[in-house]
């Protein structure tokens, strides 16, 4: 696997107003990883990835996206987004193929038309997603899970390095999240992709990534959660909630960590 | 009908109501999608303390309103990026000042006979061939922004923070979105008035909804609604000597509910 380092955070600590989110954060992703972030709600999870996005600027630390800081992320598409709440009013007059052009439109230049080149690479990102077949549809009819298969080829129009998701497979049923993670991983393979995801299910991703993050303000834990994640990281993170995590029947590094 | 278009001051008005159905048209799409429906009313009545403005220093108060809606629409902007407010909120803290300033600026302005209805409700007989060619600067301004920025502005409207990420310039467009739909409604109140121009931010893109799921045949058809129903109320105005502004909104909100209404047969 390459080495080179994809995402890089450097003794990171990110406030809002007076109040500290972020507390001495130092994370290294490498190239073609699958990492996952997991935490409970609030602990974080979604200021991290605002801040590798640019969204949000640490007043402690560094950032870099391959060797570039956040800010200049988006000038280079390097990162293929897809935002945890979907934000989409379903009444919103679109084609599938109309939200794949959007990310080749938003690097064509004042005027810029869409060519073949692009027609190509949106078709093609829906064949990945194995949505091409829909390409004509409303997309406020699809089902979630189709819908996010739809912007995960939106992504992937861009040509990114790294897909960043945020709690991708909340909302989705079980049969079309198996679907979800089967595709990421083989994009993962085929693109060679970078995938950062955040979740609040440490059961569902721990099969699937190679490394883990335990984030409630701090990162408790970082490693890959087969070879066990300890009970007190866990503990650290879920607090009261960690009898839950831990009888989760689909996570079993979980119960070798004990 | 020929006597009608044979005179100077409706010609003026058919123009520019010409010129302004296909930014409307356009226009409300944005804001509809944005939820930005307030966002007209607000504007608009911003402009009341511009009007005002301009009849107290003795300028031209269209002038005068240009600018201080664009301001107003900038620091609305401005204050929801940084002030961690919506458009709602800021567009009401700018309307309710900019309407008080108005009427200040008129109480000093004590001996003037101030045509108010003339603003807040329209006037057609009050088009000249200036106004006329200032609509056809602002649409001259517009038209590239619409056909340059359609996909990005689409991108946007969708989802605002992947349009970020994704190389899109998300606070220059909507600061451009703001400036030029102050720009629209300030040389609309001529026509419709303060109090009526809201409509046609909200109407067009409405009956566009109802009629396609494709963006580009709802605001092909928000434009072709707006036409109707500005040059259908200059016209059905004239002949029953009824405000142009009035009429104009009456005919929009009938044929929206009357599609609504046939859609929903036609769906049901």
């Amino acid at each position: 696997m390459n080495s080179e380092i994809a995402i890089f955070l450097d003794h990171v600590w990110v406030k809002y107003d007076h109040r500290i989110v972020l507390e001495n954060i130092s994370l290294k992703v490498s190239s073609r990883e699958i990492v996952s972030i997991v935490g409970p709600n609030g602990g974080g999870k979604t200021t991290l990835l605002n801040t590798i996005l640019g969204f949000k600027e640490p007043f402690k630390g560094k950032v870099s996206v391959f060797g570039v800081r956040p800010q200049d992320i988006e000038k280079n598409g390097m990162i293929g987004y897809l935002p945890q709440t979907s934000p989409h009013d379903i009444q919103f007059p679109v084609r599938v193929f109309d939200v794949v052009a959007m990310s080749r439109y938003g690097r064509k230049s004042f005027l810029g038309r869409l060519n073949g080149e692009d027609r190509d690479l949106i078709v093609d990102s829906l064949k990945k997603v194995e949505m091409a077949d829909f390409q004509s549809h409303h997309f406020g009819s699809l089902s979630g899970g189709q819908k996010q298969r739809v912007l995960i080829a939106r992504a992937l129009a861009l040509r990114p390095k790294i897909l960043i998701l945020d709690e991708p497979s909340t909302g989705l049923d079980s049969v079309a999240q198996d679907q979800f993670y089967q595709i990421l991983q083989k994009l993962r393979v085929d693109e060679k992709l970078t995938i950062l995801m955040v979740s609040h299910d440490i059961g569902v991703v721990s099969g699937i990534v190679d490394q883990i993050a335990c984030l409630n303000k701090q990162i408790h834990f970082h490693g890959n959660p087969k070879e066990g994640i300890p009970s007190e990281a866990l503990i650290e993170v879920f607090g009261r909630n960690v009898q839950f995590v831990l009888h989760d029947k689909n996570c079993e590094t979980c119960e070798k960590g004990l | 009908m020929i006597a009608l278009f044979g005179s100077q001051f409706f010609q003026n008005a058919f123009i520019m109501s010409l010129l302004l159905s296909i930014l409307f048209g356009f226009f409300s799409f944005f804001v509809i999608m944005r939820k930005m429906a307030f966002l007209g009313a607000g504007i608009a009545h911003t402009a009341f303390g511009g009007v005002a403005l301009g009849v107290l220093m003795g300028i031209n108060p269209f002038y005068s309103s240009l600018v201080f809606c664009i301001v107003a629409a900038v620091l609305v902007g401005k204050l929801t990026q940084v002030g961690h407010v919506s458009y709602d909120t800021g567009i009401g803290i700018f309307f309710s000042f900019s309407m008080a300033l108005g009427v200040f600026f008129i109480a000093l302005k004590k001996a003037y006979a101030f045509d108010l209805s003339g603003y807040l409700f329209g006037n057609i007989l009050g088009v000249t061939r200036f106004d006329q060619f200032l609509v056809l600067i602002v649409v001259l301004v517009c038209i590239p922004v619409m056909f340059g920025y359609l996909h990005k502005i689409l991108f946007l409207t969708f989802d605002e923070k992947v349009a970020a990420v994704s190389g899109v310039p998300t606070q220059m467009l909507d600061t451009l979105l703001l400036v030029t739909l102050a720009m629209i409604i300030v040389i609309s109140i001529k026509i419709v008035g303060i109090i009526l121009v809201s409509a046609l931010i909200v109407l067009p893109a409405s009956f566009g909804m109802l009629i396609s799921k494709d963006y580009r045949k709802v605001i092909g058809s928000a434009v072709g609604y707006t036409l109707v129903i500005m040059i259908g109320g200059l016209v059905l105005s004239y002949y029953l000597d009824l405000p142009t502004g009035a009429v104009i909104v009456i005919l929009g909100t009938l044929i929206y509910f009357i599609t609504l209404v046939l859609s929903k047969l036609k769906s049901g």
